[in-house]
């Protein structure tokens, strides 16, 4: 079902919470909204399940009004973040709980709940403790008891509210491969909330950037990490680093280097934004040098500080595995991405001079 | 690696106990007093109830029971008991639900007043139904013309039974379901269940040790009510008289195994109580760790 969000608002008393989120979701998509805590990434999840009335704003379910729907009559499966299992309800009376809350004349017979909680245990991968307690289940097998018990309700929408946020880091990564790959099987509309940068990327299909209740940018994996929209992104997603910069006659300078023509009428300070990566030691480079300070390792990767000698800005860059530096070797800087913005927007280089080498 | 000599004689083990635990000697001093305590102030009381009620035997004790009066006197408190329980229950769980689960101004008012039966005696609620029921209260008149009778007779002992039992349920319920938090309940409602579905398959389940804790103690004090019931009834024997005033009648009369045959009947209900409450204590600690009385 495709979800439609129009100019969403919520205000908790004096504090809003969401101002004017607009967001439209394809049938079938895998969405992950991400942002840091009291963004209001949580409030739009439970604003498109009807647990929270916004306070302006339309939520459409494939061009129908959803507010003129009740929670009830949604149809949303809604996983919370502690999965709200019914602790006196064994995983079989949970799961089929939407099924038998039914009004009799829709209610299926208990044969067919009873094949349905089979068919669903068994997508879940947890056939055979029908008769367990939540309490005598793990982290992960309770967190598949209630994604079973959302499908259940054969949802129009899956809402899933920082799924894996209680588990360990092992279980984690197996389920966010298992969940993807659900996904992939039952073909639901699935929205789920993290604040973890990886599990967005790793899983969705598109990943929806929330800061201080409104929407920064919404784009697949590899455009959301390339091609950040805003300062926020550039920073909140991946590591960067940030030099400020001037912008005069619509040439961007870094110190005494020229980096890239800009269009008139930009003037003044900027920010530089590039990823750690994007920046290669290269004793050819003429434009940008700086001192090595410090080197550490981390995991897979070595970094090196870097003093610019244009700015005296301090920088991080990866070094290439065996490249052989020290502490306050000097070397040259080769850019090989990075992000101009000037007044939170990004702003394009006119010339191609901005690979600087 | 650098050896390190070692102390020539091992480090004396100072106390052959916990470093935090109370010397053998004062340890055994508190636990004497305690228990003599007890035993002068609780046991010998008690066990003094049950050996005065069977003083003439059994054919005493039930023969003492069996007295019109007093069986008059068990019937109204079973019937007082009957009326308020239920009602004080459903006051309890509005109320804990009300303050558990919404934002409203007034609700710190509700709460403090909520405990209002616990901080006034019991003998000022009497007084106050009095002051509003009686013949030249407030509303008295007014209800007498119609014929309702509510001060020295059963509605009168109700009313201050009702205040005096208010706060029990209530305050069982109100941190219990405030430490819950209301995810069940949302996720019943995302799963198509009615409100008042989802109050019978998830909200009670939820609380029911502690709404059963809260009914009997609810109970145990309905029936043992004394000092606003006292003030009320008008202490009418045979009509009005529950069973805590027919016991202090029967004393009055010098008739000790009335008195204490009635008062046995009591106090088992105390003990019964008791047990049942330890039981659940010991069952359900984790859904009852939360409350506590100030």
């Amino acid at each position: 079902m495709d979800i439609t969000i129009r100019r969403l608002q919520k205000t908790f008393g004096a504090s809003p919470a969401l101002h004017g989120v607009d967001l439209d979701i394809r049938s079938g998509e895998l969405i992950g909204l991400l942002g840091p805590s009291g963004s209001g990434k949580t409030t739009l999840l439970r604003a498109i399940a009807g647990l929270e009335r916004p306070s302006a704003g339309q939520i459409f379910f494939g061009g129908q009004n959803a507010s003129m729907f009740s929670v009830q009559e949604r149809r949303v499966g809604f996983v919370f973040q502690n999965y709200a299992l019914f602790r006196h309800m064994n995983v079989a009376e949970n799961i089929s709980y939407g099924m038998r809350v039914r009004p009799r004349a829709t209610r299926p017979s208990p044969q067919q709940i009873k094949q349905r909680v089979g068919e669903l245990l068994d997508l879940v991968q947890l056939t055979g403790l029908e008769v367990r307690f939540p309490g005598q289940l793990s982290g992960g097998q309770r967190q598949r008891v209630a994604l079973a018990r959302a499908l259940a309700v054969d949802p129009r929408v899956l809402l899933l509210d920082e799924p894996f946020g209680a588990l360990d880091a092992r279980v984690r990564k197996d389920l966010r491969v298992w969940l993807r790959d659900l996904h992939k099987r039952t073909g639901h509309t699935t929205i789920f909330v993290t604040h973890d940068q990886d599990e967005a990327l790793e899983m969705s299909d598109r990943v929806a950037i929330l800061n201080r209740g409104a929407l920064e940018q919404i784009g697949a994996p590899d455009e959301i990490y390339n091609a950040p929209a805003t300062p926020f992104i550039f920073q909140f997603i991946g590591d960067a680093n940030r030099v400020p910069l001037n912008i005069a006659n619509g040439q961007a300078r870094l110190g005494a280097a020229k980096l890239g023509r800009v269009s008139i009428g930009l003037e003044g300070a900027a920010e530089l934004f590039f990823r750690p990566e994007d920046a290669v030691i290269d004793e050819a480079a003429g434009l940008l040098s700086g001192e090595i300070t410090a080197l550490r390792r981390q995991g897979a990767k070595r970094r090196a500080d870097v003093r610019l000698d244009q700015t005296g800005a301090m920088i991080e860059v990866d070094l290439p595995y065996g490249a052989i530096v020290y502490p306050s070797q000097r070397v040259g800087l080769r850019l090989e991405r990075m992000g101009l913005f000037a007044n939170g927007r990004r702003v394009s280089f006119l010339d191609e001079a901005h690979r600087v080498a | 690696m650098i050896d390190l000599p070692l102390p020539e004689t091992p480090l004396r083990i100072q106390r052959d106990r916990d470093a935090l635990a109370e010397a053998p000697a004062l340890r055994r001093t508190l636990i004497g007093f305690a228990v003599t305590v007890l035993t002068l102030f609780l046991f010998l009381p008690l066990a003094t109830v049950f050996i005065e009620a069977f003083g003439k035997g059994v054919a005493g004790f039930l023969n003492a029971l069996s007295d019109a009066e007093v069986q008059s006197s068990i019937k109204l408190t079973l019937i007082v008991a009957t009326i308020c329980v239920p009602i004080n229950t459903a006051f309890g769980i509005a109320a804990a639900w009300a303050v558990a689960r919404f934002e409203f101004t007034g609700k710190s008012a509700l709460v403090t007043f909520i405990d209002l039966p616990f901080s006034v005696s019991p003998v000022i609620a009497g007084l106050c139904c009095v002051l509003l029921f009686g013949a030249r209260g407030l509303l008295g008149p007014q209800l007498a013309s119609y014929g309702v009778e509510v001060i020295f007779a059963i509605p009168g002992i109700v009313l201050a039974t009702l205040f005096v039992t208010f706060p029990f349920v209530a305050r069982e319920l109100i941190p219990l379901m405030q430490q819950q938090g209301s995810d069940d309940e949302q996720a019943a409602l995302t799963l198509g269940a009615s409100g008042w579905r989802m109050f019978l398959t998830v909200t009670l389940p939820n609380v029911k040790w502690g709404l059963l804790y809260g009914v009997l103690l609810c109970n145990a004090r309905a029936m043992g009510e004394f000092g606003a019931v006292a003030v009320v009834s008008g202490r009418i024997r045979g009509g009005t008289s529950t069973m805590p005033l027919q016991v202090e009648a029967l004393y009055n009369d010098y008739n000790m195994v009335g008195a204490f045959a009635v008062a046995s009947l009591l106090a088992l209900l105390a003990l019964i109580t008791l047990i049942v409450k330890t039981f659940l204590e010991w069952r359900f600690t984790g859904e009852l760790a939360l409350r506590r009385r100030t």
